[in-house]
């Protein structure tokens, strides 16, 4: 049971399946290859180093081939990938590398911080991807989905809280990144 | 004045063009590579532990002295209840395992956020209750055989009997009560560690971002 492809009773309908598979897998892979750019994104905001990005991003693949054949078109393939890819990242996938990591973007911030920093627009960004770097999971998939030009619906959607909610955080978020660059 | 997310997603989106970009057979590579997601490991721990608690409760039923000391006390005309006993246990863990497997296919990582998360505490609680009629069990076991003793066991009532004659019956019966108490305490103490360990690790983060989600949730 832990392993969740289905495999049909009858011989006959295996060798079907089968030589539907190889159909399946192209076009699975071309239409991942077309809209990879939405999992390197997640894997960006989730990740702080290449090994960890190609293994976040191994492990939403395996996560949306298994989901696949469930697909059934009726959502835009790219809306479904966001879902399980955010799925993935926040609540499937652990590593513990990330909490080593994180001790680093703390140290970077606090030394921007500290010394008088330029308010150039270069810079302003630069702090504002650390300081998106050290939210938490759920508040990162809500900024991710903001800077994917989501709107409040489909966020909350994605989610599954409240539009009001789903508001209301991003309010918390903005107020949070404004007293990092403004310290 | 800009919003400060609105320069991001500026940015962001300019950005796009410097992500890495795999090719169609790295794609293809990894659709055969192992999933290390925590529903797998929740699986095999569930599976694991389903085993562990029917071979506990088996195990018992094949050692001679345990069936020789079933038949003293009961008499062999008189497995009536043992046969009960064990079919009520067999039945339970049936009804637990139906649960937990329909709690484990209903998880799906095309719901939304919540409703994933949702669905991996239900099949955690299933385990959890398993788990703690096991244990309601096994404190009711001991508790019965203790009781047993001192009503079947020869011995056992012997033993008794010339406590009572010393007079000595109070302290007696305290520090039985205080090693029986005492046993359980070390069998729940033990396994509620595990359960801290096992589920601390794996599930801290989902605890921790499903109370997030559901905050300022009405």
């Amino acid at each position: 049971m832990c392993n969740e492809t289905e495999i049909s009773s009858t011989n006959t309908k295996v060798t079907y399946h089968f030589s539907v598979n190889k159909d399946l897998e192209h076009q699975f892979v071309t239409e991942l290859e077309n809209n990879q750019n939405i999992v390197h994104k997640v894997c960006t905001l989730y990740t702080n180093n290449r090994d960890a990005h190609k293994d976040l991003f191994q492990e939403i693949t395996i996560q949306l081939w298994k989901a696949y054949p469930k697909f059934r078109g009726d959502s835009k393939f790219s809306t479904w990938m966001y879902r399980v890819a955010l799925n993935t990242a926040i609540t499937l996938y652990r590593k513990s590398k990330r909490s080593i990591r994180t001790q680093d973007y703390e140290s970077v911030i606090f030394k921007i911080k500290a010394e008088e920093y330029d308010p150039t627009e270069e810079e302003q960004l630069k702090l504002l991807y650390k300081a998106v770097k050290q939210l938490g999971d759920i508040d990162k998939a809500l900024v991710f989905l903001y800077l994917e030009d989501k709107n409040y619906d489909e966020i909350s959607d994605m989610l599954g809280i409240s539009e009001v909610n789903a508001r209301v955080k991003m309010n918390r978020i903005k107020n949070k990144l404004r007293t990092i660059l403004n310290p | 004045m800009l919003d400060e997310l609105d320069l991001l997603k500026k940015d962001w989106q300019r950005k796009a063009e410097n992500l890495p970009k795999l090719s169609f057979d790295e794609i293809y590579r990894m659709l055969w590579k192992k999933s290390s997601s925590i529903v797998k490991w929740i699986c095999y721990i569930s599976i694991i532990e389903l085993v562990f608690w029917i071979v506990m409760s088996i195990l018992p039923f094949f050692w001679n002295s345990f069936q020789e000391k079933l038949d003293d006390t009961y008499g062999s005309g008189e497995d009536t209840f043992v046969i009960f006993s064990s079919a009520f246990g067999v039945a339970v863990v049936i009804i637990f395992i139906f649960y937990l497997f329909r709690a484990y296919k209903s998880i799906s990582t095309v719901d939304n956020v919540k409703k994933l998360m949702e669905s991996i505490l239900r099949t955690r609680r299933i385990v959890r209750y398993y788990v703690i009629y096991n244990l309601f069990m096994a404190v009711l076991i001991t508790l019965y055989t203790f009781y047993t003793l001192f009503t079947h066991d020869d011995k056992t009532m012997q033993l008794l009997e010339s406590v009572k004659e010393n007079g000595s019956e109070l302290r007696f019966w305290l520090i039985s009560g205080l090693i029986v108490l005492a046993g359980i305490g070390f069998m729940v103490a033990i396994i509620w560690l595990f359960y801290r360990l096992v589920y601390g690790i794996l599930l801290k983060r989902l605890y921790q971002n499903y109370k997030e989600l559901e905050r300022l949730e009405v």
